[in-house]
């Protein structure tokens, strides 16, 4: 492989208006010849890297603040909530194993205090979670091994929807009973 | 067969379209919930403009251009939640129109010494045509192959390969899909975003491995 | 008297014999009935763990039976996770046979329900089965009613009480298949449930549980071999509602005559599935041969202890179709140091191997009862 520290530098087009500058410059302390704005030719919407790709001509994006810490994951599921039993404070879900999906799928039984606060109000028959078992290293920290359950969260149903099923229903409920 | 060992990686979907940037902050977000409100309390912003917006939750890194939009997260159990977010967006946000969805994975090789690591760039691009004319010791410092997808979906499979310092070596694995007017971003993201991080993890692995043979 | 019970014969049975094969995952359950002459049905389907293949397709299979000619009905008796597994594959491999399929499945309804969870953004992960699986059946049945027009009159049979579903009337034997539910009421409430379990705008999108979702809908069958008469219980229900589930079938003056020698116990053996009246009006009162299905899935998997003891005060040839006791696999150490602190109940959802019970009988001969391990006699 090469060694990256010879590489021959990239020069950058801006497709910020030069009236941006001032803008720019106050808002970032950068000028704009520091901002990205032309992607790859051909693939537009290939993700560019944290690192300069010596491509002429075409700048990448600058790299965003990477997120500090690392979660080494060493175990993911996916789960659907069967059952909850507030008097017990649990809930009993099963787990599909998304890092061996051979495995059969199998019923646990969990506390409700494992679901983060914000995601109770989701907490749910038939909701759907992902459940992650992984270690944490954090600056500042000592590395813990820590679970994480997470509710999916989707749009909610639509109006459009709702009618488009419900029309989809009647067509084929046409279809069924020609008979 | 062992799988080589890779020491970081990172998911994003990237989409091409038309975008209002200055929409896209933080709270917004959280308003609709997208993401919990705890994720406000470790939001950065770097800027919310009418022409780019950046900021990060604690798990995803989100930047917004005009014609782009890129979410990404070097978190792997935040895949799935990743392309939540970028179901639940769009369909806030239905009117925005998009025309191509990249579903991309970038996984970072260390390579064990430095005879490994030349190996790899020695594998994947031979150096015989090179030492013809070039003097010294020629080093690989990119290269990107692209291929037809195998699947019904309009597009290209993308891999790049890029050398980093330390002995490491990057790949990129780009899922490039051209959205028809008829075609729901919702749907495809839905059916083939956890296949394409499959695939790109497969060649990805598949890459590494066979270059060290 | 019955013989002893060696392991499944692998011979497909004689013309004129009849074969019902009870299938059980632990979770999963089929049926296959020969119906004489080559001639064979399918009730319901469970997925093989390791083939991941429709249990019954391999069973008929490895008979070296030919699934496309000879499969002759294809009966969904409802549509939980649990029983239909696999059968969009079922459907589209057995292009010979009438798909039969509870009346209510093919209204509105139901079809609007299933458009609404198999729409875009379906969950879609291993288990929105109850959706997923019968979207597939769906789909199949509208390509084929789309290719050929005349497909519905006979190939796909909307089911309600007091139906013969298929019949035979040869030199060497007599056969018929009727359907003894679900009855009109059942029909009326499974449309009304189905209307309210559509969400509606701004809902959350959940999956669609199945256990709350009534089994009055479900397809109980009485099927005629020559002497030979069979009570398959499906997971009809009994409410004390005498207008629907066990009442409505005991009473009702269509009833076919004659009591059962092998009954398939409804609803996994659960308290909700037992009818008095049934056992002593529609079973033989002289040890019947009877099956039960297991169910580990929910807070009270089937059939418990108690049950048993309930069943096996009509007979004692009680037959169970079991889960092998699979321990849940083991992961990294840690993980599994994480687990022992977070959760307070853990079980694999299905066995490796799947239970098989084969019954046989010719006209004037004995019952012949092979099984296949961890299929047993409690």
């Amino acid at each position: 492989m090469g060694n990256l520290q010879t590489a021959v530098p990239y020069s950058v087009e801006s497709t910020f208006p030069a009236s941006a500058e001032p803008i720019f410059k106050k808002l970032t302390k950068k000028s704009l010849s520091e901002w990205s704005g032309c992607q790859v030719d051909s693939l537009p919407t290939e993700d560019i890297p944290g690192t300069t790709l010596q491509i002429p001509k075409h700048a990448i994006a600058t790299p965003l603040k990477r997120i500090k810490g690392d979660f080494r994951l060493l175990q993911m599921w996916e789960g659907r909530v069967i059952s909850i039993d507030i008097d017990n404070n649990e809930f009993t879900a099963v787990i599909s194993d998304k890092t061996n999906p051979d495995l059969p799928d199998e019923q646990v039984t969990l506390s409700i205090e494992d679901v983060p606060k914000n995601d109770l109000q989701l907490l749910n028959k038939g909701a759907v979670f992902y459940w992650s078992i992984g270690y944490a290293d954090y600056p500042g920290r000592p590395r813990t091994r820590e679970s994480r359950i997470r509710f999916r969260r989707l749009p909610k149903w639509t109006h459009r929807e709702l009618v488009k099923a419900r029309e989809k229903g009647a067509e084929l409920a046409k279809i069924f009973s020609s008979h | 067969m062992v799988n080589p060992e890779f020491v970081d990686q990172e998911a994003s979907v990237v989409l091409v379209g038309s975008f209002n940037p200055k929409i896209f902050h933080p709270q917004w977000f959280a308003r609709h919930e997208i993401v919990p409100e705890v994720d406000l309390d470790g939001a950065d912003v770097e800027i919310i403009h009418p022409e780019i917006a950046k900021f990060t939750f604690p798990w995803v890194s989100i930047e917004v251009l005009q014609n782009r939009f890129t979410a990404r997260t070097r978190d792997v159990a935040h895949y799935s939640p990743l392309r939540d977010l970028v179901i639940s967006t769009f369909s806030l946000l239905a009117h925005s129109p998009v025309r191509q969805l990249g579903m991309n994975l970038t996984m970072i090789h260390t390579a064990k010494d430095e005879d490994s690591w030349h190996k790899i760039g020695d594998t994947l691009a031979p150096k015989t045509v090179w030492e013809k004319s070039l003097p010294e010791r020629i080093g690989l410092l990119s290269m990107r192959v692209q291929s037809p997808r195998t699947d019904e979906l309009p597009g290209k499979i993308t891999v790049s390969v890029e050398s980093r310092p330390e002995y490491g070596v990057s790949i990129s694995f780009n899922s490039h899909v051209d959205l028809g007017e008829d075609d729901s971003l919702y749907d495809i993201l839905s059916e083939y975003w956890e296949k394409a991080i499959d695939q790109g993890k497969t060649i990805c692995e598949t890459t590494i491995r066979e270059a060290l043979k | 008297m019955l013989k002893s019970f060696p392991p499944i014969n692998s011979a497909p049975p004689r013309p004129h014999e009849l074969e019902v094969s009870i299938f059980g995952t632990g979770v999963g359950e089929c049926i296959v009935v020969h119906l004489g002459d080559g001639q064979w049905m399918i009730v319901d389907s469970c997925l093989d763990p390791s083939a991941k293949q429709p249990v019954s397709l391999l069973y008929l299979e490895k008979l070296g039976i030919d699934v496309v000619a000879a499969v002759k009905v294809v009966l969904v008796t409802h549509w939980h996770d649990d029983h239909i597994r696999g059968l969009s594959t079922v459907v589209e491999k057995c292009k010979s046979a009438r798909v039969c399929y509870s009346a209510a499945l093919l209204k509105q309804e139901f079809l609007s329900l299933v458009s609404t969870y198999s729409g875009r953004l379906s969950l879609v992960d291993r288990h929105t089965a109850g959706t997923k699986e019968i979207s597939c059946v769906i789909k199949a049945l509208e390509s084929r009613v789309r290719d050929n027009e005349t497909y519905c009159s006979g190939s796909l049979v909307p089911v309600v009480a007091d139906k013969v579903l298929f019949e035979a009337n040869a030199r060497d034997y007599r056969c018929t298949v009727r359907s003894l539910s679900p009855s009109d009421k059942a029909f009326e409430k499974a449309l009304i449930s189905f209307s309210q379990m559509i969400p509606d705008e701004n809902d959350e999108r959940v999956t669609l549980t199945s256990h709350n979702i009534q089994n009055h809908n479900a397809i109980a069958l009485w099927i005629q071999f020559d002497d030979q008469k069979i009570l398959l219980g499906s997971d009809l229900e009994e409410t004390g509602n005498p207008q629907m589930g066990w009442s409505a079938v005991v009473d009702s003056v269509v009833r076919p005559p004659g009591k059962a020698g092998i009954f398939k116990i409804p609803h996994h053996g659960s308290p909700n599935g037992h009818h008095a009246k049934v056992w002593a009006e529609m079973v033989e009162n002289d040890n019947p041969v009877s099956i039960v299905t297991s169910y580990s899935k929910g807070s009270t998997p089937r059939p418990q202890n108690s049950d048993i003891a309930r069943i096996k005060k009509y007979t004692s040839n009680l037959f169970y179709t079991s889960k092998d006791k699979q321990r849940p696999p083991k992961r990294n150490s840690a993980v599994e140091r994480t687990l022992r602190g977070m959760v307070t109940g853990r079980k694999v959802m299905e066995g490796n191997v799947v239970g098989h019970i084969q019954i046989r009988a010719c006209r004037d001969a004995q019952l012949t009862i092979n099984l296949q391990t961890p299929a047993r006699k409690l």
